[in-house]
């Protein structure tokens, strides 16, 4: 069986035996006072008959008394002995008469003749005062008998008198007025004295003890005398409460108690009858009766226990099947919340291989990409070339027709501008090497953001696309206007080469749009606090589903002739400069690109501290560089912005100078033959930790600052003035 | 028998006293008047009976009358005085009695049934025993002090009389208006005294002259 259906089953004996228990207490505690109450109630009823009898005896009794009295009142001696106040006739003549009142066999057969024998008789005066026979010995007792006035009524009353023998007797006394037959009125009274009338006591109950109480003091016939004290303050204390019944203790026995006022509304002080009833009886009774109770008690437990046994048998039956069912539902419930968890796990795995998955194809996203922009690279290589060649051609040309025809040189004017062409020929060189760069760092921090003319931006964009618009479209039998409607805009902090980059790819990709010739055109004009740029064509345009992904990587239009990178590579230069791309297309009517870029104001820390650069100290520079041209340059330029310089060829002979001398700044090469510029560098920092040291590389667009920890500025070759003085500046910040 | 003969000749001499004219011997002044009677607004009437009731210990008539007597030192009696408490139709005739001391008063039974009259009053104290109409000698008693004597007859409670022994001859009972008239009084200073109750005695010093009626009203 279920331990459950157990558990009940012992709870429900317990129940059981408690109500069975319950009720037996119960019972017992009623019964016991039923019987109590029964044995008081049958006590008292017997005091009440026992006394009832007891004032009908002393009411007839006191009748006679107040009709033989009458006939003594209207003696006319006993009156006019009253009246004269002449006690000794009154006393004589009232024994005359008394006798013959006492003596009179004029009662009812029956009647105890002693009930009418007075013990003794006293007069009263119409003031109440007692009138002694013999004023000589009046007794103290008499005073008792005195009353405010003599009463118009008949008065019963207790005294104690002493007798001749010294014993104290308590009399009932009854006074009877003696009324004037003329006037009516009360002349006086008599009093008569009589044994009290005892209760009939029934001989099975001897030890009921009954008396008088009056005036603090009991008076019981059958005790002694010495007990009456504390049985007398018993009685007062229960007097005391308003029952008519209380239990006394007398002799260390408990009584019931009763008591009756014998003389209602009398003019003397009151008196009970007192009535003592031991319990012994009734506590003897009583306690028999607790035992049956008990004995019933235990029965009804032994019953109840028997019966709830079969009761809780019965019951427990569908509690126990109960308890299975619940086991079972339980066990069901614990193998579905198993499964569940087992499901759960699976989940779990089938999520991780769902992640391992996703980082799959992610990777192999990132590896297409990267397969994709070398394929990009690969293809731009061929235009890169075209480019730098199309950038060498000035060069070389100008080059050669100085180093051919030296006296052009002496035509200052002439050579500045050879001198300029060549270089902005040499810049674009450079920025289409920077180009590629785009490829491999994208999103990549540290470009380098400098103040940007964009007028002068796109004109420069302009011709370096002229190989593009001009030659590539005429080639193809395509003729393509530009218009430029270029406003001044102020300058704005950004990547040059990449917005020209971006702006060379919106040129390439709108020369594209019109296979069949058109206009290109290009504005510049300010915005709210923005600068705008668009680059519009009016070839076929695109149509909106085209316009909404043409921003997205590998999204192309162009089918083998496309990487799908152009058009985001743009987008993501525009993001960089924290600015904004917009399309306007029409298919068959163009498309515009429209880019916004915010105003300087917000990154041009850079500048300012360039310009500061060129008003340091003169510094004692280290120019570290095994090729001697770029040693040569770097160590001209620095030279001109007043540096001291001193030049080694390698690391080894780098060190050896620098441990020789005292230096503010080391720049040096990072590719030399025998010790290379990090090597130097590490161990240059180790003689001098706060030696700023630049270092220059040619790769310096394929690496980070991250990679060359023991340097302060990384910088690439060819480095120009600006940089440099910019590079100084920041090593100096540095240290 | 010489005392016989004193006693016959002093006989002889009290007639004579008595024959005489009072004014001659004793003066003649009077003395009128009114008691004011407790109970007055009963109207008075001259033939009403009155009987003896006590209220409270007081004995008095009912209705009131009174007794007016004149208080002072006057010669001793020396003839004897009679009088009679007549019993008739279960009363006292004369429910009120006042005597001079010394007076023998008798108590005739002119019923035809028993009466047994006695007193405990202090001044006379006696008990005549039941007697009918014929009882002879009359019974009777000497009253030979001065007081109130309650009658009573033992047989019959109602019957009550007073006999009021005086120490005066000169005395009088007021009508039930409380009116009185003493005459042939002796001329002198005394106190004139008005019984009315066992309680109540109202007196008055008065001047009495030969001749003349004074009138004096209680109180």
């Amino acid at each position: 069986m279920a331990p459950e259906a157990t558990s009940f089953r012992t709870k429900l004996l317990v129940a059981m035996m408690l109500v069975v228990l319950v009720i037996t207490a119960t019972v017992l505690y009623l019964a016991q006072r039923n019987v109590e109450a029964d044995v008081a109630r049958h006590l008292h009823e017997e005091f009440r008959s026992e006394v009832g009898s007891l004032l009908a005896v002393q009411e007839s009794r006191m009748e006679t008394i107040a009709e033989r009295c009458r006939a003594l009142a209207s003696s006319v001696r006993i009156r006019a002995a009253l009246e004269e106040g002449d006690i000794e006739d009154l006393y004589l003549n009232a024994q005359v008469e008394l006798r013959g009142v006492l003596d009179s066999s004029g009662m009812e057969g029956g009647t105890d003749q002693s009930l009418l024998h007075a013990t003794f008789f006293r007069f009263l005066d119409a003031k109440g005062a007692v009138m002694s026979p013999s004023s000589a010995t009046t007794e103290p007792w008499e005073a008792q008998l005195s009353m405010i006035a003599a009463p118009a009524t008949g008065q019963v009353g207790y005294v104690t008198r002493r007798t001749i023998e010294g014993l104290a007797v308590m009399d009932q006394v009854i006074a009877t007025p003696i009324i004037s037959t003329d006037t009516g009125e009360v002349i006086g009274a008599i009093i008569l004295g009589f044994i009290p009338i005892e209760l009939t006591t029934k001989e099975s109950a001897k030890n009921i003890k009954s008396g008088i109480w009056c005036k603090g003091e009991l008076r019981l016939p059958q005790s002694e005398e010495s007990s009456s004290d504390t049985l007398s303050r018993e009685v007062a204390n229960a007097l005391n409460k308003p029952l008519g019944n209380s239990t006394v203790e007398i002799d260390g026995a408990p009584h019931l108690l009763f008591y009756k006022l014998l003389n209602p509304s009398s003019h003397f002080p009151p008196a009970y009858e007192v009535c003592l009833y031991p319990l012994a009886d009734s506590i003897a009774r009583t306690r028999e009766v607790r035992w049956k109770i008990i004995g019933a008690g235990l029965l009804l437990v032994v019953g109840g226990l028997v019966a709830s046994h079969f009761i809780s048998v019965g019951l427990s039956a569908p509690v126990t099947r109960l308890a299975q069912h619940s086991a079972e539902h339980r066990e069901r419930r614990e193998q579905a919340e198993t499964a569940l968890e087992i499901s759960r796990e699976e989940l779990l795995v089938l999520n991780a291989e769902l992640q391992m998955a996703l980082s799959d194809l992610k990777s192999s996203q990132h590896q297409i990409i990267q397969q994709e922009r070398l394929r990009a690279l690969g293809q731009m290589a061929s235009g890169i070339a075209h480019d730098f060649n199309n950038a060498l051609v000035p060069i070389l040309g100008f080059c050669e027709l100085l180093l051919l025809s030296p006296t052009i040189l002496g035509d200052k004017q002439k050579a500045v501008s050879y001198l300029e062409t060549i270089q902005t020929a040499a810049k674009d060189a450079s920025s289409v090497v920077g180009r590629l760069r785009e490829f491999y760092r994208p999103g990549k921090t540290g470009m380098a953001f400098g103040s940007v003319q964009l007028k002068r931006l796109v004109e420069q964009v302009i011709t370096l696309t002229t190989p593009k618009w001009k030659g590539q479209a005429q080639a193809n039998g395509a003729t393509i206007e530009v218009s430029l409607e270029l406003e001044s805009v102020p300058s704005i902090s950004g990547d040059e080469s990449a917005l020209r980059e971006a702006l060379t790819n919106l040129i390439f990709n709108a020369v594209d749009a019109m296979p069949a010739g058109g206009t290109l055109t290009l504005r510049t004009r300010r915005g709210d606090d923005c600068a705008v740029i668009e680059v519009a064509d009016s070839g076929t345009g695109m149509i909106e589903e085209v316009r909404k992904h043409c921003l997205e990587p590998f999204f192309s239009t162009k089918g083998e002739g496309g990487t799908g990178l152009g058009l985001s590579m743009v987008f993501g230069i525009v993001q960089r400069h924290s600015g904004s791309l917009d399309i306007q297309s029409q298919p068959g009517s163009g498309t515009t690109f429209i880019i916004k870029l915010p105003l300087e104001g917000v990154t041009t820390i850079r500048t300012s501290s360039s310009v500061d650069a060129k008003l340091q100290l003169p510094l004692r520079i280290l120019v570290v560089d095994d090729e001697a041209p770029v040693r040569d340059t770097l160590a001209a330029i620095l030279t001109t912005d007043g540096h001291i310089v001193v030049t080694a060829v390698d690391g080894a002979e780098g060190l050896k100078r620098f441990a020789s001398g005292q230096f503010d700044l080391v720049v040096t090469d990072k590719a030399m033959p025998r010790m290379n510029g990090e090597q130097m560098a590490a161990a240059i920092k180790n003689i001098s930790p706060l030696t700023p040291i630049i270092l220059l590389t040619g790769f310096g667009l394929f690496h980070d600052k991250e990679e060359f920890p023991q340097v302060d500025v990384l910088a690439s070759k060819p480095i120009r003035i600006p940089a440099l003085r910019e590079a100084i500046a920041e090593a100096l910040r540095h240290s | 028998m010489a005392s016989g003969f004193m006693k016959q000749l002093l006989f002889l001499v009290s007639v004579a006293l008595l024959l005489l004219p009072r004014s001659l011997l004793w003066g003649d002044a009077t003395v009128e008047g009114r008691v004011e009677l407790p109970g007055g607004h009963s109207a008075p009437v001259a033939t009403k009976r009155y009987e003896i009731v006590t209220k409270a210990g007081v004995v008095a008539t009912d209705p009131a009358v009174a007794v007016v007597y004149l208080e002072g030192v006057f010669p001793r009696q020396t003839n004897l005085l009679r009088a009679q408490m007549v019993q008739k139709d279960l009363t006292f005739v004369t429910p009120l009695l006042p005597v001079q001391l010394g007076t023998v008063v008798e108590f005739p039974n002119l019923d035809d049934t028993y009466h047994n009259i006695f007193s405990y009053s202090k001044p006379k104290r006696f008990d005549l025993g039941r007697y009918r109409s014929e009882e002879r000698p009359i019974p009777s008693q000497v009253f030979d002090q001065p007081g109130l004597v309650a009658l009573h007859c033992d047989i019959h409670e109602h019957m009550r009389g007073i006999i009021l022994v005086l120490e005066s001859p000169y005395f009088t009972k007021s009508d039930m208006a409380g009116r009185y008239r003493l005459s042939g009084l002796p001329a002198g200073h005394y106190t004139l005294k008005a019984w009315i109750s066992s309680k109540t005695t109202l007196e008055r010093p008065v001047e009495l002259k030969n001749g003349a009626t004074l009138r004096v009203d209680f109180p």
